[in-house]
This record gives structure tokens, C-alpha cells and sequence, in this order.
């Protein structure tokens, strides 16, 4: 599996196939037991933690629930100032600063800084994992089941958010998600995995004509129409 | 299939709850209506009250919150004005609920075994040997192979997709008439949703049960709903036939919510099938025509 | 439903709390609120009856029985916050350490508390005590060698709990060492559970710090500790029940003062996380 720069990865499996895993172990936070995994054309495969901490901040995570992902004693301007403490002091001007941009690139104003993590609504919480995933600058960003139990409405706004911030960075996207009916639209490729295997990866918008595997074709069948005229047979 | 008498009527229903010492009006005077053997869908937002409406449908508001106004007739029967222990009783017997969860609705100590017999044997008042047959067949039903063994495992055995059918399974041992089904696949995988789908499909042609599917998803609306309530901030904004609502959205907020089923924008006379979507489409309109025969032989029935 | 055991959480706090907060005054300004010396020997008066004088009577050496009781609060709770504070110092940072590095370093220190616990430590600080001779500091000594090790196997349990969090994951995929994650998110994090322990903890404790004084282990007389106190009014049981009801009145109160209040503590803490 590849992922180029600049590009939207999708990874699509049932849960329980191993794609959570596969992104704890990009990151490096799981060991591989066999296998290769390289970040910028370095070898990173079976690196100690201490090796791959200053690569971490050139990926990052966007987790699922993202405020369990908070410390909750942590107000939401140290949370998303945690990445900004980890290399190096910053006065406290220059800290509230930039912690006060990065919440303004996920279009949320400095009235949150001194809130905590639960005070927030949910879609404040996702904006701060994603303003505090940015603050390490990454260059790599793996979205984990970002926005799949929610709303249609809030989806897209978030997801477009995303999209702007890749345009706006120069981000590339690592999407996992069991949910197919947002590929064509958003990822460039996309890989299916079943059992801890990638069977095949095809381009994004081409999944219902490109697919080689009967599992592809199985999951995207199982995506709900989005009109009913399009409804599927059952019966 | 659109036929069938008025199994559940609400009307001018009015939920207000208790939020320190402000009350809030969750749901404004909702009317709605589900007939036998349809599906009727009330979509909203997270917060728009169309949980709550279920809730209180079935009994179950939590406590801050309160029905202040409205009706809901399940048959001659209005379920608000009933007692609890009346409620409960046709809580078991001519309505049932299935959640978003359905892992968390098993009890994780007692085999899906014991909870079944247990129900059956309180709600039809038969032998257990008779119960157990009964959970056997109604298992089986849902599409559940080898219902023997799932009757000896216990919750956390078993897949989400399976919890959801025992649910249901559960749900219809007493003959329910009615299923309220709020967010039933939201937690579930796309392949297990589908499946899901299809069995609740299945339960309202074959039995000619009445379901009102409470979702935030569009995507299981267009799949399955007959008719569609629109819920925005507490009140119906629109209802109407799933076709006329997906196609000729008259209230604002509709076509908004319509519109967030894809990414970019486009016009709603565009047909999803116009660009990226292609080849979804074009896999589809070999459905329809299918789709149109069955429709018929569905409506001839 | 709610609001009721909201209102029993606040109650359970707040008579705990003031029970304890009303201790510590009196152990604080016991000096100034003795009506006589608690040490002051009359024979004459001894074993009189409630007065004027002596509001709660006097024992069997003729001391003012509340002076002593006053002051008894002062040595009780003294020693048994620095005995809980001496073995958080051994148990706090060895159950972090334990907890967080896990593998083998875990695996020592685990084994090692095994073994302090295999003992029961009631006997086990009675054998210590023994060994180096009856008085409060040997006793206090025994304590903290015992106490530490069910206390760090606590610390470790928290900290592991911690760990698996989701928070402790972002931390870590942020770029955090290790020392930076236990000190601004392990640590913090632990720090309410690990009170609300010390709290259900330290009732525990006064109360075998005055048992093992009434053994005759502890504070030797005429030290005014209530354990003591207890111990010296045991042959008057039957005829002068009081002088045994005030100091195990003294014990009961704080201890369920600081019981309540743990417990109140503790409720919060699972409300807010």
C-alpha cells in the first residue's frame, strides 16, 4: 500500500479487519511482525519510540471519539498548545497566539481556550483533535472513522473543513472508514481490506467500475442509495 | 402498500424538559401518522427532537422530560394518557423498540437464551420448553442460521449485526404490530446494515408491520422509507412520500439536508448520477426498471 | 433520580468534610482550647463526675478527661497524616513507576509488595514495633514499611487505567516523552482517585495507630492519645463506662468524618469523569 504525497487514501474494510491496527502501526504506536513501513522513503519499521517521536509530529491522528482523546483536566487551549510544548518552551503570548490560529484554521474563535473538553459540543471537540493534530504540523493526517455516526449536515461540514485544510496545508489524507458512499468524492484511491489484507486498491471516483475483488463489489452494494429510485433489489 | 389502515396516529404532540431550573421545548405540536405494513421515517438532526418523540411514543421519556400536550393512538389506545404498568403491557404486546445499540440493550450475564425465554414466557404465558421453541422460530426468522446454538451464547459473543436481529427477534415474540426503530444501523457495519435493512423490509411486507424509523441517515431512508417527516428544532417541517421529498423538496431546510448527502454541490435537477457518482448510478438504473415491476407486484398485494 | 444522589453526594461531603475540617482546628489550636493541663496529675479529683471544672470529668490519675481528649486529636491526627504521607512518598512514585514503564520493572516491584502483603499487616507492624521497641516513631516506622505496598498496588491499578486511555495515546502520538506524559497527564489524572483513597485511608489508619496504642505498642502514657486513653480507662469499664465512651466517641467521629468525606470525594470524581 502506497500513499503519495498530497493525496486522499481511502481505507475501507468491515470493523475487526485490521485497519485501525494498520494506522496504529503507520504511526508507529503498534509493532509490525513482519513487513516494511517507510515514511519519506525512511525504513521506520520496528523503530523504538523514542527513534520515531520526532517523526510523529509529521503524522498525525484524528481520532474517532475525539473527546476521549482529551485530557480532561486540560483546558482546550493546552490541549491544543500540548504538540507546541513538547518541542520547546513558548512564552505565554506567543502560545496563546498560535494556539488562537490554529483554532481559527478549524473556524472556531479564542471564546473556547479556557473551556474544558466536555463543556464543548461535538462538533467543537472534533474541530480542537483536528486543530491539535495540525498544531504538530504534520504532513500526513489519518482520519479514523472520522465523522461516521453522524449527522449528514455535520458530516459534510466537517469533512469539507478537512478538504479546505489539505488544500490550504498541503496535506495528505489517510481516510479509514467502513462507510463507502463518501469515496468517489473524496478519496483518490481507495484500498479494501478484508482480514487483515488489502485485496486491491483502485482509484476513488472508478470503485463501482474498477473493482476486480466480488468483496469490493459485496461492500459497495451494501451502500445505501442516496435516492430512492435507486433503491436495490431485495426481495 | 400504501394501503393499509392507521396503526399509530399522533397528534399535536408537545415534549418540554426540565434543563436546571429552564424548561425547553423539545417537540412543538408533531402530528404524524404510520400506517400497517409501512415504513415511515422522521428525520432530522442530532437535537431535533425525533428521538425524544419515539420516547415518548413508547413510554420511555426520561424523567426531566415531560409530555405536555397530544395524543398518540396505537389503535383505540392512547398510549400518553395510559399508566405505566398499562404501558408496560403494551409496551410487550403491540409495540416494540429496537435501539442504536442493541449490544448494550442484552444483559451481558444471562445467555440470549435465558433473556428470550424469560421475555416470551412473561408476555405469552407458556411453558419455558414452549418458550424456547418459540425463540427457535422467531430466530430463525430474523435470518439467524443455527438458532440453537445462539440461544446458549451470551451478548458480547456475538456480532452487532447479530444483537440488532435478537432485538428484533425479541421485539416481535409478542406480535408486535408496531416497531419503533431508532438509529437501528448507525453503529453497524454498511454490509451488516444492509442485511439489517432487508429484514425489516422484510418484517413489514410479510407481516404487514408498521415502522417508524427514526434516522439521521439518508441513505437508509431512501432504501426503505414509504413516507418521510422532516423534523427540524422540535416541529415537522415537511412530510411527504419518500419520492416527492428526495425529488421536489419544497421546505429549505429539506433540500439542505438533502444536499449534505454529497460533498460538493450541485443543483438538485442534476441527477446524483451526473458526475463522480457515475458509475453508482449507472449500476442503479439497471435497478430500476426491476425496481418499478416489483414496486407493482408489491402494490397489487 | 439525579438529583437525589447529587444531594447525598453533597451531604456525604460536607458533613465529612466539616467533621474533618472541625478535627484539624481542634488538633491545630488543642493548646489554647484545653480548659486545664492535659498532663496535670491531682490525685484528689481522681474519677470525678462532669463539673464546672471538668466538663467531661477527670480519669483515674485525676486529669481533666476533654483537656486530654483535645489534645489527643492533635497527636492521632498528626501521626497518622505523616505516617499516609510517608508511605505515599514510597508507594506513589514506585505505583507510577510500576504502572507506567510495565514489563519487568513492573514485574519486581509487583513481586516485592506481594510479599509485604503475604503478611497481615496488622501483625506484621505489631512483629516490626516489637522488634525495635515500643514507642510512637517505631510504630509510625512500622506503619509506613507496611502500609506502602497495598497502597503503591493501588497507584499502579490507577495509573493503569489511565494509560489506556485515549487521551494518553494523543499525548504520545504528539510527540510526548514519557516523563512529560506521567507528570502532565498520568499524574494529574491520578491525583483525585489517589485522594479519595488517602482519605477512606487515613480513618483507617488513626484508627490502628490507636489500637496498637491501646496495645500498649504506640504512644506510651501519659501521652494524651486516645488509643491510650482507651487503654488506661479499660479497668473502669464497667463502673465508669464514659471515660471509654469519649475517646471511642473521638476515634468513631473522625474516622467517619474521613469516611464520609472520601466517600463524598469519590462520588464527585465519578460524576465528573
Amino acid at each position: 500500500m502506497q500513499i503519495k504525497q498530497g493525496m486522499t487514501l481511502g481505507l475501507v474494510g468491515e470493523s475487526g479487519c485490521g485497519k485501525t491496527t494498520l494506522s496504529k502501526l503507520l504511526l508507529g504506536l503498534e509493532p509490525a511482525t513482519s513487513g516494511r513501513v517507510t515514511f519519506d522513503g525512511i525504513d521506520i519499521t520496528g523503530w523504538s519510540a523514542g527513534r520515531m517521536r520526532p517523526l510523529r509530529s509529521r503524522m498525525q491522528l484524528v481520532f474517532q471519539n475525539s473527546v476521549a482523546t482529551f485530557d480532561p483536566l486540560f483546558t482546550i487551549e493546552r490541549i491544543v498548545a500540548e504538540p507546541l510544548d513538547n518541542n520547546g518552551r513558548l512564552s505565554v503570548r506567543e502560545r496563546r497566539r498560535a494556539v488562537i490560529e490554529w483554532l481559527s484554521l478549524v473556524d472556531l474563535d479564542g471564546q473556547v481556550l479556557n473551556r474544558y473538553p466536555h463543556e464543548l459540543s461535538g462538533g467543537q471537540q472534533q474541530r480542537v483533535g483536528i486543530a491539535r493534530a495540525l498544531a504538530s504540523r504534520p504532513e500526513l493526517l489519518v482520519c479514523d472513522e472520522p465523522f461516521s455516526s453522524q449527522d449528514f449536515m455535520h458530516r459534510k461540514t466537517m469533512l469539507q473543513l478537512l478538504l479546505r485544510l489539505k488544500r490550504q496545508l498541503n496535506l495528505t489524507y489517510l481516510f479509514i472508514t467502513h462507510d463507502l458512499s463518501l469515496v468517489p468524492e473524496l478519496c483518490d484511491e481507495v484500498s479494501v481490506m478484508h482480514r487483515g489484507k488489502v485485496l486491491e486498491t483502485v482509484k476513488g471516483d472508478r470503485i463501482a467500475a474498477d473493482c476486480n475483488h466480488p468483496y469490493t463489489r459485496e461492500l459497495w452494494n451494501a451502500v445505501p442509495a442516496l435516492n430512492p429510485r435507486d433503491r436495490k433489489i431485495r426481495f | 402498500m400504501h394501503s393499509g389502515n392507521t396503526l399509530l396516529s399522533v397528534r399535536q404532540l408537545s415534549i418540554e424538559f426540565d434543563r436546571g431550573d429552564r424548561t425547553f421545548e423539545a417537540v412543538r405540536g408533531i402530528s404524524l401518522d404510520v400506517k400497517a405494513g409501512s415504513i415511515v421515517a422522521l428525520i432530522g438532526e442530532s437535537g431535533s427532537g425525533k428521538s425524544v418523540t419515539a420516547q415518548a411514543v413508547f413510554g420511555l421519556l426520561e424523567r426531566s422530560g415531560r409530555v405536555t400536550a397530544g395524543e398518540a393512538w396505537l389503535g383505540d389506545v392512547d398510549l400518553l394518557t395510559r399508566k405505566p404498568g398499562e404501558l408496560r403491557r403494551i409496551r410487550g404486546r403491540d409495540m416494540a423498540m429496537i435501539f442504536q445499540n442493541p449490544a448494550s440493550c442484552l444483559n451481558p450475564a444471562f445467555t440470549i437464551g435465558h433473556q428470550m425465554i424469560e421475555t416470551i414466557v412473561h408476555h405469552r404465558r407458556v411453558s419455558r420448553r414452549e418458550a424456547r421453541d418459540i425463540a427457535l422460530v422467531q430466530l430463525e426468522q430474523v435470518g439467524l442460521a443455527e438458532p440453537e446454538r445462539l440461544l446458549r451464547r451470551y451478548s458480547f459473543q456475538i456480532s452487532g449485526g447479530m444483537c440488532q436481529r435478537v432485538m428484533i427477534a425479541l421485539a416481535l415474540v409478542s406480535g408486535a404490530r408496531l416497531l419503533i426503530a431508532d438509529e437501528p444501523t448507525t453503529a453497524l457495519d454498511v454490509t451488516i446494515q444492509a442485511q439489517i435493512l432487508d429484514e425489516l423490509d422484510r418484517l413489514r411486507r410479510e407481516r404487514g408491520i408498521g415502522i417508524l424509523l427514526i434516522t439521521h441517515d439518508l441513505g437508509v431512508v431512501a432504501e426503505l422509507a414509504d413516507f418521510v417527516y422532516v423534523m427540524k428544532e422540535g416541529e415537522i417541517v415537511e412530510s411527504g412520500d419518500v419520492y416527492d421529498i428526495f425529488e421536489q423538496p419544497k421546505h429549505p431546510y429539506t433540500r439542505e439536508l438533502l444536499d449534505s448527502r454529497f460533498l460538493y454541490e450541485r443543483s438538485m435537477e442534476e441527477s446524483p448520477s451526473s458526475d463522480r457518482r457515475g458509475n453508482h448510478a449507472a449500476r442503479n438504473r439497471r435497478f430500476i426498471q426491476d425496481l418499478r415491476t416489483s414496486k407493482e407486484v408489491v402494490n397489487q398485494s | 433520580m439525579k438529583r437525589k444522589t447529587i444531594s447525598w453526594r453533597a451531604v456525604s461531603l460536607w458533613t465529612g468534610g466539616s467533621l474533618v475540617a472541625l478535627a484539624v482546628c481542634v488538633g491545630i489550636f488543642a493548646p489554647y482550647l484545653t480548659p486545664s493541663d492535659p498532663l496535670l496529675i491531682n490525685l484528689d479529683i481522681r474519677l470525678s463526675p462532669p463539673s464546672l471544672h471538668y466538663p467531661l470529668g477527670t480519669d483515674q490519675m485525676g486529669r481533666c478527661v476533654l483537656s486530654r481528649l483535645i489534645m489527643g486529636t492533635r497527636t492521632s491526627l498528626f501521626y497518622s497524616m505523616l505516617a499516609l504521607g510517608a508511605a505515599l512518598s514510597i508507594s506513589v512514585p514506585l505505583g507510577l513507576l510500576a504502572g507506567f514503564a510495565g514489563g519487568r520493572t513492573d514485574r519486581f516491584i509487583m513481586r516485592t509488595i506481594d510479599m509485604l502483603l503475604a503478611f497481615p499487616s496488622l501483625i506484621l507492624s505489631i512483629a516490626i514495633t516489637g522488634l525495635l521497641g515500643p514507642s510512637l516513631a517505631n510504630l509510625l516506622l512500622a506503619f509506613v514499611l507496611v502500609w506502602w505496598a497495598g497502597y503503591a498496588r493501588i497507584v499502579r491499578g490507577i495509573v493503569m487505567q489511565i494509560k489506556e486511555k485515549d487521551f494518553i495515546m494523543a499525548a504520545r502520538s504528539s510527540g510526548g516523552s514519557p516523563t512529560q506524559i506521567v507528570l502532565r497527564h498520568i499524574l494529574p489524572n491520578a491525583a483525585r482517585p489517589m485522594l479519595v483513597l488517602a482519605s477512606l485511608e487515613i480513618g483507617t489508619i488513626m484508627l490502628s495507630i490507636s489500637g496498637l496504642s491501646f496495645l500498649g505498642l504506640g504512644s506510651q502514657p501519659p501521652t494524651p492519645e486516645w488509643g491510650v486513653m482507651l487503654n488506661d480507662s479499660r479497668p473502669y469499664m464497667q463502673t465508669i463506662p464514659r471515660l471509654m465512651l469519649y475517646p471511642g466517641l473521638a476515634i468513631m467521629t473522625v474516622t467517619i468524618g474521613f469516611n464520609l468525606l472520601g466517600e463524598g470525594l469519590r462520588k464527585r470524581d465519578r460524576i465528573e469523569t
